[in-house]
C-alpha cells in the first residue's frame, strides 16, 4: 500500500508566472536559484534554512539541525527516483519566495527580519504554489525527522524519541537500504535453486 | 542448451498469488516450469522495516516516469478525463518482484460465500451493472480454500455465525495471532448493539511451519516484506517449495510484452525484455498469465497476432472489460490515553499485536428505498498503520484545510503521536461491474520499452456507495460505543490500487466472457489466466484467498491436460 500524497504536476506552476517559468523569460532570471553539484548555493541554502526554521522551530522537540534536514533536502534534490519536476519545484519555490519578498518588502529575503519572513510565509500560503511548496517542505522535514538514522538524518533517533515512536525490526542496514537495494533490479539471472539466493 | 531452445511444460507470467499455486503444484508434479517475473528477486534478508524503502520511494514498484499508466476519471463536468499517473502521482502499481504484491499484503483473508458465486440469480439485475453468476459454485472451490489454509498457512478461529461459509474441516490449521486489548472492546461494543464480531483470519503463521518462522509482531506488516517468512507470500510459501523440486526456473527482471501464436490459436512463445533490455523468448506447451488484473489485460491486448487482430483471446472484445475492485469506504475514531487508566492505556499502546476483528452481519441488507433484500458487505477493524512519516503527513492539514506549521504543528504532532491511538475500519462491498470500469491500451503514452501503457477507466456504480453508506453508519456506532472520539467515515468510489480483479471474466458463453470455467481462454488452446482477472463479481471481501484457491484449482486442471 502506498501512503504517498498524490501531487498534481500542474500545481508546480506558479499561477500567473507559469509561462515565464516555463519559457525561462529574463524576468525570473535575476533571482532564479542554481544548484552546484546537487548542493544549493549558499544564499539559497540560507533562504531555505530560514523558511524551514519557521516551519519547524526549535521548540518543542528537535530543531532542523538535529534532524539534519539540510542533508536530507540535498539528498532529495539529487535522488534519481524523485521526479525531476518535483525537485525543480523545490528550487523554483526558493526563487519565487525571493521574488515575492521583493514585491512585498522591496528587499531580498536574505535581508528580511524574522517577523517579515513569517509574514511572507503566511502570504505565500494563500497562493496555490506557496501552499504546495510549503507542503512539500513539510514532507521533507517529516522524512528527515522520522526515517531511519541509517540515512544520516534523525540523529540519535531524536525525531523518534520526540514522538515516542518505536521502530520496527529488523532495521535497515547499509546493504539493504535505499538506494543500494535497487541493484537487484539490474540482476540478469535465472534462479533454479534456493542456494543461489 | 540455450533457454530459448528448450520447450517447457508450462511458462508462467507473473509470480504473485495467482501464479504461485500453479508454479508449486506443477513443479511438485514433475513438470518443467519457467516463471517470467517482471520485477527482481528480493530475498527475505533484503526486507527491513524501513519506511523509506517500503513506501517513500518507488523501490518495490516501478518508477512512474519509466512505467506510467493512464487513469480515466469522471470530472466535474461529467466527462471522462484521462491523465497519466506520472502527471498525477496516483500510483496504481503494486509489488513488482518475485512473489508480487503478496509480499506486501496485510494478509486479511476471507473466503467468498456461496451467495457470491450467484449474485445475479440471488438478488437479480441492477440497472447499469453487468452482474453475472460464476460458472462454478462455492463447493467447487471449497477444497482449494482448505488447501490454502494448509499450504500457504492461515491462522484464525472458526466461529458460528449467520453468514459462515460451509467448511470441510472444523477449524484453521494455525491458532489466532495475538490480539490487542481493543479487540475485546470491539467484541463488547458490538455485542451490546446486537452485532456479532468474528476473528479475522490472517495469512500469517502463528506457529512455525517448515523453514518459515512464526510471526514476531514487528508492528510493520502491510506494505512491508516479512522478515520471519510468517506472511504467506507466494514467494516463501509456494515458490521456495517449487524450487526445491529442481523442476522450476525463475527469471526475475523479465518483462513479458508479447505472447506469440502459431496461426492455429495456440501460444508458442512468450517474448520478454530481460534485465538489460534484450528481447528474449521462452517456448512452452502451456502458458499461464497472472500479472495482476490490469497488466494481464494489457498483455493480452498488446499481443496482437494474425488470428487475434484485437489482442490475444479478444475476438469477442471482452478482454479488459468489467474490471472490479474491492472497496467501499474507510472510517475511524480516536482512542485517547487520557480517557483510560495508565495500565489500560499501556495495553492499548502495545505495538505489534493485532486487532483482527471483522463484522459480517451486514452481508445481506434491506434496501431502505425498496424494502427488498440486497447484497451488503463486511467491515474490518484495524489500527492506523504505524508508518511515522505517513502518519505525520496526514496531520499536515487542520480541520479548516489549512497547513499547520511552526510551533502549532510540532505540538499537534506530539499530541497526536503520544496522546491517542486511531482505530480504523474498512468497508468492503461488491464493486459492481459496469461498462465504465475497464482496461484498454493508451494510444499516446508509452513505457520505457516504447510499449503502450494500460489505460484504466475507474467508474463505479452508485449502488456501491449506497450499500457502503448503510454499513458505515453501523460501524461508526461500534466505534462510538467503545468510546472513540472524532468518529468519522468516508464513503468513496475511488478504487484501491492493490485489490483489483476482473478484466478477463470466466463464464460459459464466449460472447460475454474471456475464459471458460477452467480459466482457459475460450479462443486459445493453451492459455490460462489465474490471477483475479477471472472474477465476474468480487464478493464483499478481499480477493487474495480466492485468487490463491482458484489458482490451485486451475493447477489441477492443467495437470489433467498435460
Amino acid at each position: 500500500m502506498k501512503n504517498r500524497v498524490p501531487f498534481n504536476r500542474r500545481q508546480f506552476i506558479k499561477g500567473v508566472g507559469a509561462t515565464a517559468v516555463l519559457l525561462q523569460l529574463p524576468v525570473w532570471q535575476s533571482c532564479k536559484p542554481t544548484i552546484y553539484k546537487g548542493i544549493l548555493s549558499a544564499d539559497n541554502q540560507f533562504v531555505i534554512n530560514n523558511v524551514l526554521q519557521i516551519l519547524f522551530p526549535s521548540k518543542p522537540g528537535p530543531d532542523i539541525y538535529d534532524i539534519k534536514v539540510e542533508k536530507h533536502l540535498n539528498n532529495y534534490l539529487t535522488d534519481p527516483l524523485i521526479d525531476p519536476d518535483e525537485q525543480q519545484f523545490i528550487i523554483n519555490g526558493i526563487g519565487w519566495i525571493r521574488e515575492t519578498a521583493q514585491e512585498k518588502f522591496e528587499n531580498d529575503f536574505l535581508l528580511l527580519s524574522r517577523k517579515q519572513q513569517e509574514k511572507l510565509i503566511k502570504f505565500i500560503l494563500s497562493k496555490p504554489w506557496g501552499e504546495n511548496w510549503v507542503s512539500k517542505l513539510l514532507t521533507i522535514l517529516f522524512e528527515a525527522m522520522l526515517l531511519d538514522p541509517v540515512y544520516g538524518i534523525n540523529t540519535h533517533e531524536i525525531g523518534w524519541r520526540f514522538l515516542h515512536h518505536v521502530p520496527g525490526k529488523p532495521r535497515p542496514e547499509n546493504y539493504n537500504k535505499y538506494p543500494e537495494i535497487l541493484q537487484r533490479k539490474n540482476e540478469n539471472i535465472i534462479i533454479t535453486d534456493l542456494k543461489q539466493l | 542448451m540455450k533457454l530459448s531452445d528448450k520447450i517447457f511444460d508450462v511458462c508462467v507470467v507473473g509470480s504473485g498469488a495467482g501464479a504461485g499455486p500453479v508454479i508449486y503444484e506443477l513443479s511438485k508434479a514433475g513438470y518443467k516450469v519457467v516463471v517470467l517475473e517482471k520485477g527482481p528477486w528480493y530475498r527475505t534478508k533484503d526486507f527491513s522495516k524501513d519506511e523509506m524503502t517500503a513506501t517513500r520511494r518507488s523501490v518495490y514498484t516501478p518508477n512512474l516516469k519509466d512505467e506510467p499508466q493512464v487513469i480515466e476519471d469522471l470530472n466535474e463536468q461529467g466527462n471522462w478525463e484521462a491523465r497519466s499517473t506520472y502527471e498525477t502521482g496516483r500510483d496504481f502499481w503494486n509489488g513488482n518482484c518475485v512473489g508480487g504484491s503478496s509480499n506486501f499484503m496485510s494478509g486479511y483473508f476471507a473466503r467468498f460465500k456461496p451467495v457470491d458465486f450467484k449474485l445475479l440469480s440471488t438478488y437479480g439485475e441492477i440497472k447499469g451493472a453487468n452482474i453475472a453468476d460464476w460458472p462454478i459454485d462455492y463447493y467447487d472451490l471449497e477444497p482449494y480454500y482448505e488447501k490454502v489454509e494448509r499450504i500457504v498457512g492461515i491462522s484464525g478461529k472458526v466461529i458460528k455465525h449467520r453468514f459462515a461459509e460451509p467448511r470441510s474441516t472444523p477449524d484453521f490449521p494455525y491458532p489466532p495471532l495475538q490480539e490487542n486489548i481493543v479487540s475485546k472492546w470491539i467484541d463488547q461494543a458490538a455485542k451490546s448493539l446486537g452485532v456479532q464480531t468474528i476473528p479475522m483470519p490472517r495469512a500469517i503463521l502463528s506457529q512455525k511451519k517448515g523453514d518459515r518462522n512464526a510471526c514476531y509482531y514487528s508492528n510493520f506488516c502491510g506494505s512491508y516484506g516479512c522478515s520471519s517468512d510468517a506472511k504467506g507470500s507466494s514467494r516463501v510459501s509456494l515458490i521456495h517449495e517449487a524450487l526445491k523440486t529442481g523442476n522450476c526456473a525463475v527469471i526475475p527482471n523479465a518483462k513479458v510484452y508479447h505472447l506469440e501464436t502459431n496461426g492455429k490459436f495456440t501460444v508458442k512463445k512468450a517474448w520478454y525484455y530481460n534485465a538489460i533490455g534484450q528481447k528474449q523468448y521462452i517456448k512452452a506447451k502451456i502458458f499461464v498469465v497472472a500479472a495482476q488484473a490490469v497488466e494481464t489485460s494489457r498483455l493480452l491486448l498488446m499481443s496482437k497476432n494474425k488470428e487475434f487482430e484485437q489482442g490475444l483471446a479478444n475476438n469477442n472484445k471482452q478482454v479488459g472489460k468489467n474490471l472490479i475492485f474491492s472497496a467501499g469506504g474507510v472510517g475511524g475514531g480516536d482512542l485517547y490515553y487520557d480517557d483510560l487508566s495508565p495500565d489500560i492505556a499501556r495495553e492499548l499502546a502495545r505495538p505489534g499485536v493485532f486487532v483482527n476483528r471483522t463484522v459480517q452481519d451486514y452481508y445481506e441488507l434491506t434496501d431502505p428505498d425498496t424494502g427488498k433484500k440486497i447484497k451488503g458487505g463486511t467491515v474490518d477493524f484495524l489500527f492506523e498503520h504505524a508508518n511515522p512519516v505517513s502518519k505525520a503527513i496526514r496531520q499536515k492539514w487542520n480541520d479548516k484545510g489549512n497547513l499547520r506549521y511552526g510551533e502549532t504543528l510540532k505540538k499537534h504532532l506530539k499530541n497526536y503521536f503520544t496522546g491517542l491511538r486511531k482505530l480504523k475500519f474498512e468497508i468492503f462491498v461488491d464493486w459492481l461491474p459496469t461498462d465504465n470500469c475497464f482496461v484498454s491500451l493508451d494510444c499516446n503514452i508509452k513505457d520505457k520499452w516504447n510499449d503502450p501503457v494500460a489505460r484504466i477507466r475507474v467508474g463505479y456504480h452508485p449502488h456501491d456507495l449506497k450499500v457502503a453508506g448503510i454499513i458505515s453508519e453501523k460501524a461508526k456506532q461500534i466505534l462510538s460505543k467503545i468510546g472513540a472520539r472524532n468518529v468519522y467515515a468516508g464513503i468513496s468510489g475511488a478504487p484501491p490500487n492493490n485489490l483489483q480483479a476482473g478484466g478477463c471474466r470466466f463464464g460459459n458463453d464466449p460472447a460475454t466472457s474471456v475464459l471458460d470455467k477452467y480459466c482457459k481462454a475460450h479462443e486459445v488452446n493453451n492459455l490460462y489466466i489465474t490471477d483475479g482477472s477471472f472474477m465476474p463479481t468480487g464478493g464483499s471481501l478481499t480477493y487474495t484467498w480466492t485468487i490463491y484457491a482458484n489458482s490451485f484449482r486451475v493447477a489441477d486442471v492443467i495437470k489433467s491436460v498435460l
